[in-house]
């Protein structure tokens, strides 16, 4: 896929990711937007189980000029790409030490969801509620060793969405051809699949009558769950008949079971990939188990263990290897984004929102407070540590809501607030 | 937060009380303090013109018990107790601290009893979780879901207080129903053996050769040498979770031919283990025997290091030293399957063993590297003999007495079982095994009354039957119409929720709902044919049949899932391994496979208890457990356990005494770092006393706490007592965590705190301070340590047993307790007190309650 191209070629790129891409309704929200039209949004999530040492990662000046403490020196050559922010958080909302890490992309705790109308939906599925059937995958989401306490994705029936680990299964489902033959067993089971959904429906429309009256909303998601697994059927047989993208990209040989250090970075790079190939505009990334072996750090204690430093410096040095790697790997991430020219003439990290961060505050202290978030591209105005003011007694804070209603709008979303926020994250503009 | 956020928020509240039946005699009620204690303290800031931080109370005075006012009193309650309001000024009148605190206790019981209020007082509809999903289809097409599982993809379900089965907290979602889908696929396809043929039984010979080649060790990680004879061959290597595995190479590539159950036996014998070497150089712990482990691999990849979940332990058993024995085990296996061996309690990787045996005591064994050999070849060093001439090499294979395990031959067998079809196929289809010969009408209706666990009309599963019989005529073959439509009725809500009615049609469950109840209960599994008799002949609702039932259930085998599942959930067992200790600072966790170990020891305390109807009290001060070796040694105990779980008393020296002193209590209420006694003792109130504390305010800031050894955990949280918001409610949690800082983050009983520092080589353990496991309780008692504790809490056994019914209810009903039924469970209390409080009989009890026999 070169995008170094002239009008022709662009043409020929989209015909060959299904023609019909060629009418993108949701590019006329786009258009409002102020962007070129031809190319989408993306936004990418990155989230963490333990967060990152505050001292080590939040910058104690403000403004432009402010030096880069030890965790964001491996992005110096991106400075001017990203925005740090501090002292932003999901309030009251979001607390419970591990229990709160998971509403880090909605501020709302998943037991707490019931009373409201979206649930604990995060940010990634509002956005991919924006995306439809343009992409082959409304959304994605990817783990390099998942965590219940860390899921990261919540739909808006406050169920998260369970992540990918296998490389292999990521790399299948981005570009692994559909064997010809195989191709017509896919869409029979498809077919066969809605059909069975036809013939359950009609046992749970029996069931309705049958049960009480607070079991009807557990007879709803049974409902809704097979009218969206209908949906999502209908949109993947469409796909089905497309090709997928052909890279030359090649994951090497048991890649599953190498350490963590070495396949975090061909997560970032099949992540870079997808969104090149469009094969979809939404990813969450959720970094949380480091498996055996240390992961491959030369650290000597387990992870958890060393967010629980208490202070020690012995600790607080091994546990700077992981967090560095954490950044380090996101510079090598922007590098990727940077390098890809698309289309209207800007790179792909300007088309693409990247947010690094985590619902843990600071793990020694188990506090969801003053969460740490890091947004690169997207277009905006960067280069700056925006710290936001809190009055404790006045119950006074900015939620952290808002950079996630200021990142929806700038996705084309035509949205002016997203669970509990106050509004757009001020300080935060387009270029 | 903003009054945009209030309103959504209220709105949510409000929301659920849309729908509710109440009557007005059920609502709580605030107490007569509070308002006038708003008024006077609060009113003068908090009203319409002065607005003080955008808040007016006067909407709130004028109808207090309004729901819509149900946030102002958090946000009242949650300031008071922080002490942040009324603020510190002058001319601000502060209210004493005897009305405080007064209005903090009505303000939080009238929120508890409107939240207790609020939630269903009947059971709401429940889906089957993992577990019971798996066991259904275990039971219903003869799979085997512990070895061959399909849902690893599924979703974590829900808990709710360490329970899984509430059905109010359950979500499904469009990724589940996919997934259920695509398990019930794969079930059948390993049930169904449409045109197959019995797999002849085949046994397999494995020679020492067939799992090595090599006749010379080295320092190797990996230690596996064929005796020059070949009649044996050692392993020196290994360690629970093996890097590398000993399988049978070539048997590698293809596997177990068939599904089936297969009987592995190995000859081997410890040799070794008495040796000349110096323990020091060895490092390894040889008062154990030397354990060998058989295992299965699902798949080849299974095989490779750092892929542990297709690995399968079926046996470990401990070796005689140079004494030959054979040591069988018997497994289920599927199609591909590869067994293995290893030196389970080996020393890990050889390389550094024999490192320093060799540079100890066999010098003349040593190979230089690569870089030894540049160096001295730049040096102008000869090398030596062995390196220019290497059939003169001597290696360290030849004059190693260290310990190994002796491998002299491995035997596979199987499949064993006689019958064909296969189980499942006979529970669904019958004897035929070809598809086009089968009745689907018949056999589908036949399979729709197992999986709806209840009669079944052929009306009712028509659309099914027309959907197989048209895929027949759409020229599908027979096989697969069939496997299709049998997905599709496990697909459908009747099988994979609990369906138990409509209370408009009377509270009382039907007979087949309280079948399925009772099963899921005991079994966590679907009802057999014999429930579903009684059922069908009403039989099942009287009560000496109900009894009858109820121990026939307890009898089998399938209890197995309420040993398990229930005391998991009871006693948050569900946190074991989340935050498991570092290898460094606690290697008998790993080595000695404790976290099994510890699980096991409560399972067979809690079966012992039920099935010995022994007090429910033994669960607090019972002086005897279940430990195999390893644990008796974790807890000091003397004598001879090896492998095998035994039943041993605790004398008063163990210093640890019923559920309290199990490492696996000790270890889920811990993180594997610290210990801590506040998290200690809201465990306790929450799964021993029944009383759990209300959360903390949320603006608290949580103590960052300072392992340096500078202070103790006692020190740290000094401000509990000092300062006064505080101190009500830690007052009643602290003292009950103070006596079990006396167990480590694993259990093990210490009287002083213990200083990790440096890491690797440099890494040191030293003597902290001494531990204080004294307390005071809020009625005044006076604890010193965590036998008084005990005394305590054994002291408050009607509490405990209201504690351990509320508990038993909600996991059989799955639902929480409510006001409503407070009355019952009391009474279930009263009886069970005049019978002596036997857990069988307090089971017994719960099981014939209008609590469980209801919605």
């Amino acid at each position: 896929m070169n995008f170094q191209s002239t009008r022709m070629d662009r043409r020929a790129f989209l015909r060959g990711m299904g023609g019909a891409m060629m009418a993108l309704p949701h590019l006329d929200i786009m258009a409002a937007a102020t962007m070129s039209a031809e190319v989408p949004m993306r936004m990418v999530c990155v989230g963490t189980n333990f967060g990152f040492v505050p001292k080590l990662f939040f910058p104690t000046e403000t403004g432009v000029n402010y030096s880069l403490p030890e965790l964001l020196q491996p992005l110096a050559h991106h400075r001017d790409h990203f925005s740090i922010f501090s002292q932003l958080d999901h309030g009251s909302e979001a607390v419970g030490g591990h229990g709160g890490v998971h509403a880090y992309l909605s501020g709302i705790l998943g037991k707490n969801s019931e009373g409201y109308k979206e649930s604990n939906i995060t940010v990634d599925q509002k956005a991919a509620e924006y995306v439809e059937t343009d992409t082959r995958y409304s959304s994605m989401q990817f783990t390099s060793g998942s965590s219940a306490g860390n899921l990261l994705s919540w739909t808006n029936s406050g169920v998260p969405i369970p992540p990918v680990q296998d490389l292999r299964v990521i790399y299948s489902l981005l570009f692994q051809k559909t064997d010809p033959n195989e191709l017509n067993l896919l869409k029979r089971v498809h077919a066969e699949e809605k059909s069975i959904l036809d013939l359950v429906r009609l046992d749970a429309d029996r069931l309705t009558n049958r049960v009480g009256k607070n079991d009807q909303e557990k007879l709803d998601q049974y409902f809704t769950s097979v009218r969206e697994l209908e949906k999502r059927l209908t949109q993947s047989e469409a796909w089905l008949d497309k090709p997928k993208p052909k890279v030359s990209y090649e994951m090497p040989n048991g890649a599953d079971d190498m350490d963590f250090v070495k396949r975090v970075p061909l997560y970032y790079d099949l992540i870079a990939l997808a969104l090149q190939t469009d094969s979809t505009r939404v990813i969450t990334f959720e970094l949380s188990d480091i498996g055996a072996n240390s992961g491959g750090f030369p650290i000597t204690k387990g992870y958890h263990q060393l967010t629980h430093h208490g202070k020690v410096e012995s600790y607080i040095e091994e546990l700077s290897i992981i967090e560095n790697f954490h950044t380090g790997q996101f510079a090598r991430f922007l590098d990727k984004l940077s390098a890809v020219q698309e289309p209207n003439g800007k790179t792909l990290l300007d088309n693409t929102m990247a947010l690094l961060g985590s619902g843990m505050g600071n793990a020694s202290s188990h506090s969801n407070k003053d969460l740490p978030l890091l947004l690169a591209g997207g277009g905006f105005n960067h280069g700056q540590h925006l710290r936001y003011e809190k009055d404790k007694s006045r119950g006074t804070y900015t939620p952290a809501c808002n950079l996630f209603v200021s990142m929806l709008q700038r996705f084309g979303a035509e949205v002016d607030q997203f669970n509990l926020s106050s509004g757009t994250l001020t300080g935060l503009d387009v270029v | 937060m903003s009054f945009k956020q209030m309103k959504i928020k209220y709105l949510s509240i409000l929301s659920c009380f849309i729908g509710l039946s109440t009557s007005a005699a059920d609502n709580p009620h605030l107490g007569p303090d509070v308002v006038p204690f708003v008024k006077q303290y609060c009113l003068d800031c908090h009203n319409d013109d002065k607005e003080k931080g955008d808040r007016s109370f006067e909407a709130f005075l004028q109808n207090p018990e309004d729901p819509n006012e149900l946030f102002t009193l958090e946000e009242i309650v949650d300031l008071l107790n922080l002490g942040d309001m009324p603020p510190d000024e002058d001319d601000v009148l502060q209210p004493p601290s005897e009305e405080r605190h007064k209005a903090v206790d009505s303000i939080t019981e009238y929120l508890l009893a409107v939240e207790e209020n609020r939630a269903p007082s009947e059971t709401v509809l429940r889906r089957l979780t993992r577990y019971e999903y798996n066991n259904s289809m275990r039971d219903l097409l003869g799979v085997n879901p512990d070895i061959a599982d399909a849902t690893t993809q599924f979703p974590i379900d829900q808990e709710k207080h360490g329970f899984t089965n509430i059905g109010e907290a359950q979500v499904l979602s469009q990724h589940q129903l996919a997934l259920y889908l695509k398990a019930a696929r794969i079930y059948l396809d390993q049930a169904l053996v449409f045109g197959k043929e019995r797999p002849e039984k085949k046994t397999w010979i494995f020679k020492p050769e067939d799992f090595t080649k090599q006749t010379r060790g080295n320092a190797q990680v990996k230690y596996s040498v064929l005796d020059e004879s070949g009649n044996f061959f050692d392993i020196a290597h290994g360690e629970p979770a093996d890097r590398r595995t000993n399988p049978p190479l070539d048997f590698v590539k293809t596997g177990v031919p068939a599904d089936g159950t297969y009987q592995i036996s190995v000859t081997a014998e410890a040799v070794g283990r008495i040796n000349p070497y110096d323990p020091n150089v060895l490092q390894l712990d040889l008062t154990d025997p030397i354990k060998l482990g058989i295992w299965h691999a699902t798949e080849k990849r299974f095989l490779d290091k750092g892929n542990l979940s297709g690995r399968k332990l079926e046996g470990v058993f401990d070796l005689l030293d140079n004494k030959p024995a054979t040591f069988e085990v018997s497994s289920w296996m599927s199609e591909g399957s590869i067994p293995f061996i290893n030196y389970i309690n080996g020393p890990g990787a050889a390389k550094g063993i024999l490192n320093r045996v060799i540079n100890a005591y066999h010098p003349y064994a040593k190979i230089p590297g690569n870089a030894d050999i540049d160096r001295m070849t730049e040096q102008g060093i000869p090398l030596p003999e062995s390196q220019i001439n290497p059939e003169t090499r001597l290696y360290i294979s030849q004059f190693y007495v260290g310990p190994r395990v002796r491998v002299y031959e491995m035997k596979l067998e199987g499949p064993i079982e006689r019958e064909w079809p296969t189980r499942g196929h006979r529970n669904i289809i019958g004897k035929e095994t070809n598809p086009s010969k089968v009745n689907i009408p018949q056999m589908m209706t036949a399979f729709a009354e197992k999986a709806f666990r209840r009669p079944v009309k052929r009306s009712e599963i028509q659309h099914y039957i027309d959907y197989a019989l048209g895929r027949i005529k759409a020229g599908i073959d027979h096989e697969e119409a069939i496997k299709l439509g049998l997905s599709a009725i496990l697909t459908s809500p009747r099988f994979l929720f609990l369906d138990e009615g409509n209370s408009e049609n009377g509270t009382t469950l039907d007979a087949y709902e309280l079948a399925s109840r009772l099963s899921y209960t005991l079994w966590s599994s679907m009802p057999d044919e014999e429930l579903l008799k009684l059922a069908a002949s009403k039989k099942l609702t009287q009560k000496k049949t109900l009894i009858q039932q109820v121990k026939r259930l307890l009898n089998d085998p399938r209890s197995k899932a309420f040993i398990e599942q229930f005391p998991r959930a009871w006693l948050r067992l569900d946190k074991i391994g989340t935050m498991p200790p570092s290898n460094a600072q606690y290697p008998n966790y790993y080595k000695k496979r404790m976290e099994v170990a510890m699980k096991t020891e409560t399972q067979l305390f809690f079966d012992y208890v039920l099935r010995e109807n022994r007090p429910i009290t033994d669960f607090i001060n019972g002086s005897y457990t279940f430990v195999n070796g390893a644990l008796a040694e974790h807890y000091g105990l003397e004598g001879d356990f090896g492998e095998t779980f035994r039943k041993t008393s605790l004398p008063a020296s163990a210093r640890r005494k019923g559920l309290l002193g199990h490492a696996s209590v000790l270890t889920a209420s811990a993180n594997g770092v610290e210990t801590s006694p506040v998290v200690r003792g809201v465990w306790v109130l929450e799964n021993i006393l029944g009383t759990p504390p209300s959360p903390p305010p949320p603006d608290v800031p949580p103590i960052e706490p300072d392992t340096r050894g500078a202070t103790t955990i006692r020190e740290q949280l000094a401000k509990h007592r000092e300062v006064e918001s505080c101190r009500d409610c830690h007052a009643r949690i602290d003292p009950w965590g103070f006596g079990l800082e006396h167990y480590d983050p694993i259990g093990g009983f210490r009287e002083h705190y213990t200083i990790f520092s440096g890491s690797g080589k440099l890494a040191r353990q030293a003597q902290g301070r001494k531990v204080d496991g004294s307390s005071e309780l809020p009625s005044g008692e006076y604890l010193i340590n965590e036998l008084d504790l005990i005394g305590a809490l054994a002291e408050r056994k009607e509490l405990f047993a209201k504690n351990l019914i509320t508990k038993l209810l909600t996991y059989s009903t799955g639902r929480e307790l409510t006001f409503k039924d407070k009355v019952e469970v009391d009474e279930i209390v009263s009886r069970v007190s005049q019978s002596g409080y036997g857990m069988e009989d307090l089971l017994v009890e719960v099981l014939l309650s209008s609590i469980f026999r209801s919605r």
